[in-house]
Order: C-alpha cells, then sequence, then structure tokens
C-alpha cells in the first residue's frame, strides 16, 4: 500500500464526504490518519463542517409561502418594489410584431395614393377623423413624388425591427 | 439519477403550467418551495432574506416558464433558473442588503442529539458555519448550497451552474477547507 502525503490525505478526506473516495484509497487513508494527528484533526473538523452545513436545512415553509407567492403574482409589483422584469421572450413577440404591422402598414400605405393614404391614416386617429383638407397643389405634387420612394425606406425600416424582433426572439430561448 | 427525477412528475405539470393552467403553477411552486428555499437559505444569512429571495425565483419562473422544453426532465432545468435567478438578485443588491448579519440569531441545535452539551456545541458550530459562510464567494457559495440543499452530485452540480465538473470540485474543497479553518481559528481564540 502505498503512503499517501498529507496533501493527498485532506484530498481524500474531502472526497470522502461526498461519498467519491476510490475504494481501494479508505485503507490508506485510514492508515495515514492514525499516525498523523494533524490530518487527523483535519478530518474531524471536516466532518464538523459538514454536519453543520447539513444542519443549516429551514425545512419546508409551508403552504403559507405559497399563498405569498401566488398574491405576489395576482397584484404585480408593488411601488417601490422591484419590479419583476420583463420577459425577453414575451418583449421580443412584441417587437416581432411591431415589425410585422410595420411592414404591413409601410406596404399598404405605399400602394396607397398619397390623398388616400392620409385619409386612411386620419380614419384610424379620431382626434385626425374629421375631413382631410384638400392640400393645395404644389403640396400634392411633392408628395406624390415623395409616395414614390415610401417602398424603399419603409422596406428598409419594417427589415430592420424584423431583424431586431428575431434577434430579441432568439435570444430569449435560454433560461 | 434520483428516483424522483426517474417519473419527473413535475415535467407534465410544468407543461400545464407554462400553458396558463394556475393550479399547475401553484403545484409546482408547492413541489419545489422546499428545495428552493434550501438553496436560498445557503446564500443568504437569515431565514427572512432566504424566503424573500425564494419568492423571487418563483415569481422569475413564472416569466420564464414558457421557455421550458417539455422534451427534457424539468429538475435540471429548475436549478439552474433557481441558481441564475439567485446569483442575479444578490450581484445587484448593494453590499450592505447582501450581508444580512444575524450572528446572534438563535441557531437550531441538532434535536438528534440527546446530549445537552453536544447539542450546544453543534448549534454553536451552525452559528459559525452560516457566518463563514455568508462570507464565501458566492459562486463557492452556490456549489455549497446545491450539494446540501438537495444532495446533488458533482456532475449535477455542474449541469446547473454551467460550469466544469472540476470547477465544482475545487470549489467545494476550498469552500469546506475555508469553513474548517475558520472554526478551528474560532476555537482556538476562544477561552477554555
Amino acid at each position: 500500500m502505498r503512503p499517501l502525503s498529507c496533501a493527498d490525505a485532506r484530498a481524500l478526506v474531502d472526497a470522502r464526504l461526498d461519498g467519491r473516495l476510490p475504494s481501494g484509497d479508505d485503507a490508506a487513508l485510514r492508515t495515514h490518519l492514525e499516525a498523523c494527528a494533524p490530518c487527523a484533526a483535519v478530518a474531524a473538523d471536516a466532518r464538523r463542517v459538514h454536519s453543520a452545513l447539513l444542519a443549516l436545512h429551514p425545512g419546508d415553509p409551508g403552504p403559507e409561502f405559497t399563498e405569498r407567492v401566488i398574491a405576489a403574482l395576482d397584484r404585480g409589483p408593488a411601488p417601490g418594489e422591484a419590479a419583476i422584469p420583463a420577459p425577453r421572450g414575451r418583449f421580443a413577440a412584441a417587437v416581432a410584431g411591431a415589425a410585422a404591422t410595420t411592414a404591413l402598414a409601410a406596404a399598404a400605405v405605399a400602394l396607397l395614393p398619397v390623398e388616400e393614404a392620409a385619409a386612411s391614416v386620419a380614419s384610424r386617429i379620431p382626434l385626425l377623423a374629421s375631413p382631410v383638407p384638400a392640400l393645395p397643389e404644389p403640396a400634392t405634387r411633392l408628395l406624390a413624388g415623395i409616395g414614390t420612394a415610401v417602398p424603399v425606406w419603409a422596406a428598409a425600416a419594417a427589415g430592420a425591427a424584423a431583424l431586431l424582433g428575431a434577434f430579441l426572439a432568439g435570444r430569449s430561448a435560454r433560461p | 439519477m434520483r428516483p424522483m427525477e426517474r417519473t419527473d412528475p413535475d415535467r407534465e405539470t410544468a407543461a400545464r403550467a407554462a400553458a396558463g393552467d394556475g393550479p399547475a403553477f401553484r403545484a409546482l411552486v408547492d413541489a419545489w418551495r422546499g428545495r428552493v428555499l434550501a438553496f436560498c437559505a445557503r446564500m443568504t444569512r437569515d431565514r427572512a432574506t432566504a424566503e424573500d429571495l425564494a419568492q423571487e425565483v418563483f415569481l422569475h419562473l413564472y416569466q420564464v416558464l414558457r421557455r421550458y422544453d417539455p422534451g427534457r426532465p424539468f429538475a435540471p432545468w429548475m436549478r439552474r433558473v433557481t441558481a441564475n435567478c439567485v446569483l442575479n438578485r444578490l450581484r445587484a443588491r448593494p453590499a450592505a442588503t447582501r450581508s444580512l448579519d444575524d450572528p446572534d440569531a438563535p441557531p437550531r441545535a441538532d434535536s438528534r442529539s440527546p446530549d445537552p452539551v453536544r447539542a450546544a456545541e453543534g448549534a454553536d458550530q451552525a452559528r459559525a458555519v452560516r457566518l463563514h459562510l455568508a462570507r464565501l464567494p458566492e459562486g463557492w457559495r452556490a456549489v455549497v448550497a446545491l450539494r446540501y440543499s438537495e444532495g446533488l452530485s458533482i456532475a449535477e452540480i455542474a449541469s446547473a451552474l454551467d460550469l466544469p465538473e472540476n470547477t465544482v470540485k475545487t470549489r467545494l474543497f476550498r469552500a469546506r477547507e475555508a469553513l474548517r479553518e475558520a472554526l478551528r481559528t474560532e476555537r482556538e481564540g476562544r477561552p477554555a
């Protein structure tokens, strides 16, 4: 049987606490501890620490704990309380949804004549739902010019938003 | 593998809770509150803080549960969620609130010991260990907490904390060595 050094013996004392002591080393460790008082003291202290760590068990907090959790979920974060962080998945889904909405809206706007598009947007916003005053002739020409550029920037904006949404949705896959 | 994990009854419960089933979520809290509190109790210095932290874990679980893949065992995923949440919360707290030192709190004597002197010694040791445990680095404490709250193996701890097994072994060894030294110093400094 190979004699153990003190460092080896102390590593084995630690492994023994977790049931990781190789069976062949058990006898060597016992022999070492019988002959080496400092290592025997270390082994005794290691057992005390092990027992104390086991004794720190708080027990079951009981059904009232469950009730507290459910109540906290029902009421949401109280004023001054740390807010429950927004779930990344839902945030990403919201961004992806917004991106899709933007793309659809941009496509719809790009396909509509400018005056119809203005009326369409106004009709969806109560404060703007009053009749849209006719634009003076030069303004109509200017907007018609911009209208031809709309598909380009709208597609670029929608694409960027969709990429951001996809990126955030991908990040949310981890716990 | 533990017997409980062979059947993994929480897997189906978690899937139902993730789909919005309230009673299923309540059942998950019932099933895991003891284990989560046991972990939190070893990461903090007093029970009230541990219970607050455990509650935060379940609120966080509610937020992330829909990311759980029911095709995988629930317990390792839940332990990872717990450890990540607790470590993030502790790191985010100001140092003053992180160190809720309560060395005068009455320790729980080991009720299994019939000898009152030994029971008192055990209680002293438990108090000293709790005090010194809270002074260890959070990463070491997390390893100790998983080892002693659920009796997890090195491989299971490594999986829960996303660490190599050798790192887990080293942290466990160093943490127990530090606690052992702290106990020895305390004993030698105490008047006979």
